[in-house]
């Protein structure tokens, strides 16, 4: 029987780019291994709309750098060309998004900023980058540049990239070369404004202020939002595909995404945002504009980076028993109780539950101690389960966690009439 | 200890398996562009994590767990999907004999517990007994859940009879 079953699954035909994807997968580790290598410099700069939501392989090298480098530093709307905080010096913006195709292969430039010397340039393009071709700079003078990091998002015949580069010079012309394509682009220097709250509608609640500027196009609203806290890091915006609280709070009522909503009551979510999970971000919902539009955030995805529980030393169970650990870890609002360990076979799976508050509720936390896991939540016991391998931790192992990521559930409405 | 395994052995090994690999992903999630996303997310999994490997007989059955780990992953990252223009780019284009084409519908219909079950014993090997300790399930239930697979698949009843 069994052979006839597993005969039946080797039916199952294989794909023509199994082996790309294979290839992919392997490109994507060597590029991990490589950041991992790299140094980061501090102070990397200026970034453009960024599109991580993608099915497919995301490859980062140093975006969470930049990210969180222009958090610090500077409010920058992509699109509106538009900049807040101007004590970090000029800043320089895309002109306009350029498209280039020959033969079938496009590459766009969506967005660019540059900030001294740091030139970031976000591209599109359905050339197939197994060819292990390079995005290069080149500058008026025909100087060639590689990019110093970058990151790729994307799967099958489309990706987007975020590049920086090191400029060694002021221009405003440039040029992106891909393979045979050279695509030029051209930065125009950023509207500036004193106040935050200056670039549009906007609402404020427990210290966080969100403004929304709204952009009618053909068929459909695009919306930019842009935050200020006094403390947390926002680091997403009410978007369903990107919650992972199922795993600590399966049972959590929540509005999970965002909406528009009109005078008689018709709500309207966004689909793919343009840019997502930085303070710059780009939604686009499925309507027209009309009087009386209000933009409802159910909740803001906030960040505490400095956050971080004591460190749990655990003694590795014998195979098939199960030792209690009753221990609460407390990461800011948020408590993670350590409830047992149990071990089968070369599995080790640690019981936990989260509690979160009403108006806060956990979202992610990094697990440190050990660098493989993986995580479920187990409906039988209602406890969110942890997965070590054997091999992974020996036998006794120091587990703790930092820097969680929580919805906060709060009052932002926007009315844009 | 751990073994020390070049770039080009584990690439070599793993394209051994990629067969396995991607029809693992595909009795999960059950069509073509997600069971290649999978087997991309694995080869990146095992790439960087090649160095853990201790026991290099276990490399099989270590990397058909990182594919089955993600493609649950994926199963559960797609209950919190919102958009379908994207994830639904490729389909089976292919044209396929007509019952392979019914056992992959079949597929569909499995729930996934019962995908578990079929894909330990067909690419883990695993008796019942280790399905049940693996699956936290009893014996019972775990025989009763893969016979109502097998049921689902029509292999008992001949459905899919053919030549290999």
């Amino acid at each position: 029987m069994t052979d006839k079953l597993k005969d039946m699954f080797n039916s199952i035909s294989l794909p023509e780019d199994l082996d790309e994807r294979i290839e992919l997968g392997f490109d994507r580790g060597r590029a991990y291994e490589s950041a991992q290598r790299r140094r980061f410099k501090r102070r990397v700069v200026a970034v453009a709309a960024t599109l991580t939501l993608i099915i497919g392989s995301i490859s980062i090298i140093g975006l969470d750098k930049v990210e969180a480098a222009i958090k610090q530093m500077l409010q920058y709307v992509p699109g509106y060309n538009v900049l807040v905080d101007k004590e970090e010096g000029e800043v320089l913006a895309l002109q306009e998004p350029v498209y280039h195709e020959v033969d079938g292969i496009f590459l766009r430039i969506t967005a660019a900023s540059k900030l001294d010397k740091n030139l970031t340039v976000t591209i599109e393009s359905n050339k197939n980058l197994i060819s292990k071709e390079e995005v290069l700079l080149k500058d008026e003078r025909s100087n060639i540049l590689a990019p110093s990091s970058w990151a790729v998002a994307g799967g099958g015949d489309f990706w987007q990239g975020n590049y920086h580069f090191e400029v060694k010079e002021d221009y405003v012309d440039y040029s992106i070369v891909l393979g045979n394509q050279e695509v030029s682009f051209t930065l125009e220097k950023t509207i500036e404004v004193d106040d935050f709250l200056q670039l549009g509608p906007h609402a404020q609640d427990k210290g966080i202020s969100i403004v929304a500027i709204k952009k009618p196009m053909e068929d459909k609203m695009k919306i930019s939002l842009l935050n200020r806290s006094e403390g947390e890091k926002i680091v997403g915006y009410p978007f369903e595909e990107n919650l992972y609280s199922s795993i600590w709070n399966p049972y959590t009522k929540l509005e999970k995404s965002m909406y528009l909503i009109d005078r008689e009551g018709s709500k309207t979510y966004p689909t793919i945002p343009s840019s997502f999970g930085s303070q710059m971000s780009d939604f686009y919902f499925p309507t027209t504009d009309k009087e009386g539009l209000k933009l409802v955030l159910p909740y803001v995805k906030v960040n505490y980076p400095n956050l971080k529980t004591e460190k749990v030393r655990i003694q590795t169970p014998k195979d098939g028993q199960v030792e209690r650990i009753n221990k609460t870890l407390v990461l800011g609002n948020i408590e993670i109780n350590l409830i047992d360990i149990r071990r089968d076979k070369d599995e080790i799976i640690v019981s936990l539950k989260a509690v979160s508050l009403e108006d806060e509720i956990l979202d992610d936390v990094r697990i440190r101690g050990i660098s493989g896991y993986g995580l479920t939540f187990n409906e039988d016991t209602g406890y969110t389960e942890l997965f070590i391998d054997r091999e992974e931790v020996g036998n006794r192992f120091s587990l703790y966690f930092e820097s969680p990521t929580t919805l906060l559930l709060g009052d932002w409405e926007i009315e844009f009439d | 200890m751990k073994i020390k395994m070049s770039t080009d052995e584990f690439e070599t090994l793993f394209k051994q398996y990629k067969a396995d690999i991607y029809r693992i992903a595909y009795t999960y999630v059950n069509n073509e562009a997600d069971a290649l996303d999978v087997v991309q997310e694995t080869a990146y999994q095992a790439f960087i994590s090649r160095n853990k490997i201790r026991d290099k007989t276990k490399f099989k059955s270590w990397l058909l767990k990182i594919a089955v780990n993600k493609s649950r992953d994926l199963l559960r990252k797609n209950k919190m999907i919102l958009f379908d223009d994207l994830s639904t780019v490729r389909t089976m284009e292919i044209k396929k004999d007509e019952s392979v084409s019914m056992f992959m519908d079949d597929l569909k219909s499995l729930s996934l517990d019962e995908k578990n079950i079929i894909v330990l014993k067909i690419y883990f090997q695993y008796t019942f007994e280790q399905i049940s300790e693996e699956l936290k399930l009893p014996i019972s239930t775990v025989k009763s859940k893969y016979y109502r697979a097998l049921e689902k698949l029509k292999v008992e009843e001949g459905v899919y009879d053919r030549q290999a």
